[in-house]
């Protein structure tokens, strides 16, 4: 039998071919390793980017949920660190810091997976009330000698000058103005402006001895219009007058008009809100009291005619919040009223007493008594602040009402550095991290803090 | 009473009604119908003159006025003399004040302040305006009368003299704050809303009075002189401005940084620090740079001029300066580069532009018409269409 013979390769030859391949797998499996590698680096590169677009468009949200608090009359602040508010898979949180002047910086950080960012924008809570103009006339502001025009915050509680400073609710944001020039002070007295003084873009300011004006007293660059008053019309109610017998009159609440309302001596007539109220002729002869009660709602005035308190008439808000009550004028024509064969002037102001709210008579000139502190603002065509008056300027009607729909005006935007917080150093996705630790974040919509609410 | 003297005594009353006519606040003249012998005494005329000018009967007024005017000015002054007489009522007083303002001069100036009483001011503004407009001397009569009066009757000649609205009445203005510090802080107010409405530059007098109170840190009408300084837009004050950024004072710091927005047109609030350093690098072009710019803007090379104006264009100090050396320009051969002259002179926003600016719109090249229009829409804040008409009508104005 012939056997077949086997060829084997030589002894020195053996396991060769299983080296090189090996060589050759070792080297796929390298080349294969450092492609995953590179891959994986690739991913995370890619998924870093995309973190951090998405944390950019998270601070976003939170800047756009801040903003849309503040025109719902929020403070801005959304979150806190400790406690981030959730928006879909990342989070945020938002500060809120006063700048004064109704500004406002809103500084939102925003978190999603490994991706960080922080933006920040300074808004303006303007409002295009009336009442943000403070003292102003059309055509001229004459403030007489010894009148004090000061600020205060009615959101802080009343007017106070508290005991040597102590707990005063008194400030130095004081606004008077003019379309065109601006007298204040006199020959004698000191007379004191806590705050701007600033004529019109053609006009001039002219200050008397012993004045002082802490704020700037540099001219307006544009003229502000002041619209004429737009009247509401409803039902006609005749009119009410008071007398000896029937001493106390309440107007009722509601939306009504009048021919006149009419106080006369040792009465009464009391409005109380919430009312709107279109008038003719409001007339409070001496002894007489007008008051309006705005604890339950607001109260809105406007007299079409004639607006006469006359000397020795008292006038009351019973500590009003001087957004609430707004008496508008919109007569503008001086005539004979009473009927004494003498011109009348549209608005006759001799009252005593307080008045916190807005005073409002863009057609007419307004001379406000010393016997009259007015807590608020008041504009007119030409408006006066006599001898030895007060003034004091709400600056809550700086910013916008809840009954207006100005919005927050965008001052400026930029990107600024995380903040130095726990949450923003976690190394991973911070949501998962919170709701690993128990702490569930709540959605941004029920997140924000109202006014006079800091977060802690 | 002779024709000769009654002859007179018409072209006297027309003479008056002109002078009522051209007034500011003439009355209504009534039509005289046919030959009426007017028997009254300069006595009798002003007694009922003033007699109808209380009534509020405005046409017995001019009538009177008019039958006064007819005298000679001599006796219509002796009249306003005895007027003038401290025992004499005050509706006397504010007659003739009224008689002063139609028909009075410079040398009757004299006699407004004795006329003057408490709470006439307006009446005696009138008077001493319409003198002065009548009168091209009543300036230096008002200088040397202004010291020797009541600081309420200087106030008065103040603003009388602002209503001429002219460069001589900022000059005189400021001599006037100068040498009399009681009526400074108003009379500097006032001087900055004039200068503010006139062509610039201010006369120089005036800013250098103007610069003095600010650098004399103190004085009661430092802030009334920032505002005037601000108005004024001189670039001179810049430094002075820069330092009361520096003070404790809060209103004074916001009147600086608005004075220096104002003159630069930059928005850098109230930041000395900001403010000094874009100062530091103005003042360095004006002394390395600035000589080589004005060279090229005038080369007849092309390039170097557009070089030369995009540069200038850039600059904020001294922009009346500026913008008188790039004027020229604007009738510059190449349309390109007049229309980049207007460009320039667009964001220098400096008044005395406009003239050049308005002569611009007449240019036949579209390019440069319009950038001219832009420009001087820019610089008066006026919305007006592109009429060269227009626009001369307002810079006349």
């Amino acid at each position: 039998m012939k056997l077949m013979k086997i060829q084997t390769a030589p002894s020195s030859r053996r396991g060769s071919a299983m080296i090189a391949a090996l060589l050759v797998v070792f080297a796929v499996a390298t080349l294969s390793m450092i492609h995953v590698q590179l891959d994986l680096s690739k991913a995370r590169e890619q998924r870093t980017a995309v973190d951090t677009k998405r944390a950019f468009y998270m601070a976003e949200a939170g800047l756009a949920e801040a903003f849309h608090g503040v025109v719902a009359g929020k403070s801005g602040n959304v979150g806190t660190p400790d406690e981030p508010a959730r928006f879909a898979n990342g989070i945020f949180f938002t500060t809120a810091e006063e700048e004064g002047l109704g500004r406002v910086t809103l500084t939102s950080t925003g978190m999603c997976g490994a991706g960080r960012a922080t933006l920040s924008i300074v808004v303006e809570r303007s409002s295009s009330a009336v009442g943000a103009m403070g003292f102003f006339g059309d055509e001229s502001v004459s403030i007489e000698a010894s009148a004090l025009v000061d600020s205060y915050d009615s959101r802080n509680g009343a007017y106070s000058a508290g005991l040597l400073g102590i707990g005063a609710n008194t400030g130095t944001q004081a606004r008077v103005g003019s379309n065109d020039s601006l007298m204040v002070g006199g020959a004698n007295g000191s007379t004191i402006v806590y705050g701007d003084a600033q004529p019109g873009p053609t006009g001039v300011l002219v200050r008397g001895r012993n004045t002082t004006i802490t704020g700037t007293t540099a001219p307006f660059l544009t003229s502000t219009t002041l619209e004429a008053i737009d009247v509401p019309t409803y039902r006609n109610q005749g009119s009410i007058a008071t007398s000896l017998l029937k001493p106390l009159v309440t107007v009722p609440v509601g939306e009504t008009a009048y021919d006149e309302l009419h106080v006369g001596a040792l009465s009464k007539i009391v409005v109380t809100g919430p009312a709107r109220i279109v008038v003719q002729n409001l007339i409070v002869d001496s002894l007489g009291e007008f008051a309006i009660d705005a604890r339950k709602g607001p109260v809105e005035i406007y007299v079409t005619d004639w607006l006469a308190m006359k000397s020795g008439s008292r006038v009351s808000t019973g500590g009003a919040d001087p957004r609430s009550v707004s008496l508008l004028v919109s007569a503008d024509e001086a005539a004979d009223h009473d009927g004494n064969g003498s011109i009348d002037q549209p608005v006759v102001l001799a009252a005593t007493g307080s008045f916190e709210g807005t005073l409002y008579a863009p057609g007419a000139a307004v001379s406000i008594p010393s016997t009259l502190q007015v807590f608020g603002a008041a504009s007119a065509k030409r408006l006066t602040i006599k001898s030895g008056a007060k003034m004091h300027f709400d600056v809550s009607l700086l910013e916008a009402g809840e009954n207006e729909t100005g919005l927050p005006r965008l001052m400026g935007w930029r990107l600024v550095e995380l903040p130095n917080v726990p949450v923003v150093k976690l190394r991973y996705d911070a949501l998962r991290n919170l709701i690993d630790a128990g702490l569930a974040p709540v959605k941004s919509a029920t997140a924000h803090f109202d006014i006079g609410i800091f977060p802690p | 009473m002779s024709d000769s003297s009654t002859w007179a005594r018409r072209r006297g009353a027309w003479i008056a009604l002109a002078i009522l006519a051209l007034g500011p606040s003439a009355p209504a003249v009534p039509s005289f119908g046919g030959p009426k012998v007017d028997t009254r005494t300069p006595a009798t005329a002003f007694a009922e003159f003033a007699a109808s000018r209380s009534a509020g009967r405005s046409d017995a007024a001019a009538e009177a006025l008019a039958s006064l005017a007819s005298f000679p000015h001599t006796l219509v002054r002796a009249i306003l003399e005895a007027a003038a007489a401290p025992d004499r009522g005050a509706d006397e007083a504010l007659a003739a004040l009224a008689v002063l303002e139609h028909l009075g001069g410079a040398r009757d100036l004299a006699l407004a302040p004795l006329l003057w009483r408490a709470g006439a001011e307006p009446e005696l503004e009138r008077a001493v305006l319409a003198i002065a407009r009548r009168d091209a001397g009543s300036l230096s009569v008002l200088e040397g009368l202004a010291r020797a009066v009541p600081a309420e009757v200087r106030l008065t000649f103040v603003r009388a003299v602002e209503g001429l609205g002219s460069l001589a009445a900022v000059s005189w203005m400021a001599r006037c704050a100068e040498r009399m510090p009681d009526v400074r802080p108003e009379t500097l107010a006032r001087i900055g809303r004039l200068a503010q409405a006139l062509p610039h530059p201010a006369p120089e007098d005036a800013l250098e009075f103007v610069r003095g109170v600010i650098a004399g840190f103190g004085s009661d009408a430092l802030r009334d002189a920032v505002i005037a300084a601000g108005r004024m837009e001189d670039g001179e004050s810049i430094p002075h401005l820069i330092a009361l950024l520096a003070e404790e004072d809060v209103g004074l710091r916001a009147d600086a940084a608005w004075s220096l927005e104002r003159i630069s047109g930059l928005q850098l609030r109230d930041r000395a620090d900001r403010w000094a350093a874009w100062f530091e690098v103005e003042l360095e072009w004006w002394r390395e740079r600035s000589d080589s710019a004005f060279y090229e803007l005038e080369s007849a090379d092309r390039a170097e001029r557009t070089c030369a104006l995009l540069e200038i264009g850039g600059r904020r100090m001294s922009r009346d300066r500026l913008s008188l050396r790039v004027a020229p320009l604007l009738q510059d051969p190449d349309p390109t580069v007049a229309q980049l002259a207007a460009q320039t002179l667009r964001s220098l926003r400096s008044k005395v532009a406009c003239a050049p600016l308005v002569l611009a719109l007449e240019r036949p090249e579209l390019e440069v018409g319009l950038e001219s229009w832009r420009a001087l829409r820019a610089i008066t804040g006026k919305d007006l269409p592109r009429d060269v008409e227009v626009w001369r009508a307002m810079c006349a104005r």
